[in-house]
């Protein structure tokens, strides 16, 4: 096979691409975004668990969580900036050579 | 322009070319035809954008725009051009769409397509793109497109494609669905390692569990603990593959009882050593027959958790008792019920390992090809006729609202 990804690693490239269109000015991606970064606070935060965050981006969700709960724990769900965004680029970009590693 | 750029272009016209060729696809689903119009307009949308672009794209714009969902386009079309009306084993999707409906939320939305492959050990699911979530998101966002329905493709060897009794392996497989759809095993390993850590499991499950995955022996002993995660050592992909085998195992039981184990024994020969991605078989059957017999036992237990927070459920016996008596006079079955329809596996599975002497005898014979020709014909017509009868009764009460169906 020339190449292949897993959907776990789709899941990852989506939600980069997300941020990267947030970055590049396009605002509807907010909002496919927030949910993902709500459930990842709430998990690092203890307010919630493994079973009851959402299903849909659990891998990213998790990660997240577990990455940078200092960071996270510092993101203001109705006001994220710019250099917010772009951190989490920088987050999701260094998971696959962590997993690989 | 650069090289992508044109990359793109050539990447488009194969798109448009492919459409073009399936475009007399006929399926067995009016769903399938709805999915097929959907990316047809798909296409257009990326191709209007494409060339609406007054500048060449960078790298990361194609990435994350065209590039992704040509990708999608493509995939798509792989498995409906592999599920046009000719090659569908339609009887074992209808079962496997029947366990598939109980185990997923009433909202998913799923079509079932099939790809016959030359691997007589390739039975398997590809959810690759019924899981992109982000995808059918931003493609509604974007283009205000929504696929209503998802595919699932499931493959499963030529040779074996209208063989009921190997069939039951495509349970297992559906199993390993149901557990991507729900992260429900990553979940589970995830807490199970953290209580592990936290010292939060009691010793004498710990003890067990032990039974079940051997290489946790030293890290349970020794007395300073540390957590295990995926970054930080491979033994967590082993855990994880592990109780994600033991999971499809134990939910494959839920409807084939122990048709599957029978199978796997004989595949895998019996190995009494694990493997990075399988636990020994003999302790895979030791979880199944746990389960069944209602004895207790700890992956039973563990993999309940997930079940019950996620998805409000235990694992339970989803099938019901298939009577042979009519196999044995020589004619299909009648059945009534989701739970019966499985319940003809685990009645085929008895009847060739414990009366294939006497089905022989009434036979003539002691073919065992006649015999197992006779079996997989039977279960083939016994599933057909519940099909077709749902299927009238379901015209017969949109017809007739009021009255109560002839066969009910």
């Amino acid at each position: 096979m020339l190449h292949s990804h897993s959907f776990q690693d789709k899941a990852f490239e989506s939600f980069a691409s997300f941020l990267r269109n947030i970055l590049s000015g396009d605002d509807r991606y907010k909002q496919l975004v927030e949910p993902i970064l709500s459930d990842a606070i709430s998990l690092s935060k203890g307010e919630k668990n493994y079973y009851s965050v959402g299903r849909d981006s659990f891998d990213v969700v998790v990660f997240l969580a577990e990455k940078d709960p200092t960071f996270l724990g510092s993101i203001n769900l109705v006001g994220v900036s710019n250099e917010q965004y772009k951190k989490l680029l920088e987050l999701v970009s260094g998971q696959r050579e962590e997993i690989i590693a | 322009m650069s090289t992508n750029n044109e990359l793109l272009l050539l990447h488009l016209a194969q798109a448009e070319q492919s459409l073009e060729r399936a475009k007399n696809n006929a399926y067995s689903d009016a769903r399938l035809e709805d999915y097929h119009h959907k990316l047809v307009s798909l296409f257009h949308a990326v191709k209007k954008d494409i060339q609406q672009q007054t500048k060449s794209l960078s790298d990361s714009e194609i990435y994350d725009g065209p590039k992704k969902i040509l990708d999608f386009i493509f995939k798509s079309l792989e498995f409906l051009d592999s599920s046009t009306l000719n090659q569908i084993p339609y009887e074992i999707v209808a079962c496997l769409k029947e366990a598939m409906d109980k185990s997923i939320e009433v909202t998913d939305r799923y079509i079932i397509v099939t790809s016959l492959i030359n691997n007589v050990l390739g039975f398997s699911y590809d959810s690759s793109i019924a899981f992109e979530h982000g995808l059918y998101t931003e493609i509604q966002t974007k283009y205000g497109i929504e696929f209503m329905d998802r595919l699932v493709q499931i493959n499963l060897p030529r040779a074996f494609s209208r063989d009921y009794l190997s069939a039951v392996v495509l349970y297992h497989e559906l199993g390993h669905f149901v557990d991507y759809r729900f992260s429900l095993i990553n979940s589970l390993t995830k807490t199970v390692l953290d209580d592990l850590f936290h010292r939060r499991m009691k010793s004498t499950d710990e003890n067990e569990l032990v039974i079940y995955f051997p290489y946790l022996a030293n890290y349970i002993a020794n007395p300073t603990r540390t957590l295990i995660t995926a970054t930080t050592t491979s033994w967590y992909n082993v855990i994880l593959s592990h109780f994600r085998e033991y999971f499809c195992d134990l939910f494959a039981a839920q409807y084939i009882g122990e048709a599957s184990s029978h199978y796997l024994k004989y595949v895998s020969q019996n190995s009494a050593n694990w493997i990075p991605t399988h636990p020994s078989c003999i302790n895979r059957e030791k979880v199944v027959g746990a389960f069944l017999k209602g004895t207790p036992n700890v992956v039973v237990t563990l993999i309940n958790q997930p079940l019950l927070s996620i998805k409000k459920t235990t694992l339970q016996k989803r099938y019901s008792d298939v009577a042979a008596d009519d196999f044995l006079d020589l004619i299909p079955t009648e059945i009534s019920s989701g739970e019966q329809l499985h319940g003809l596996f685990d009645m085929a599975w008895k009847l060739w390992l414990q009366q294939k002497k006497k089905m022989g005898d009434i036979l003539n014979t002691s073919d065992t090809l006649k015999i197992y020709n006779v079996i997989n014909n039977l279960v083939e017509k016994s599933i057909g006729n519940y099909i077709t009868v749902n299927k009238w009764n379901q015209a017969y009460k949109t017809l007739h609202p009021q009255k109560p169906t002839p066969t009910t």
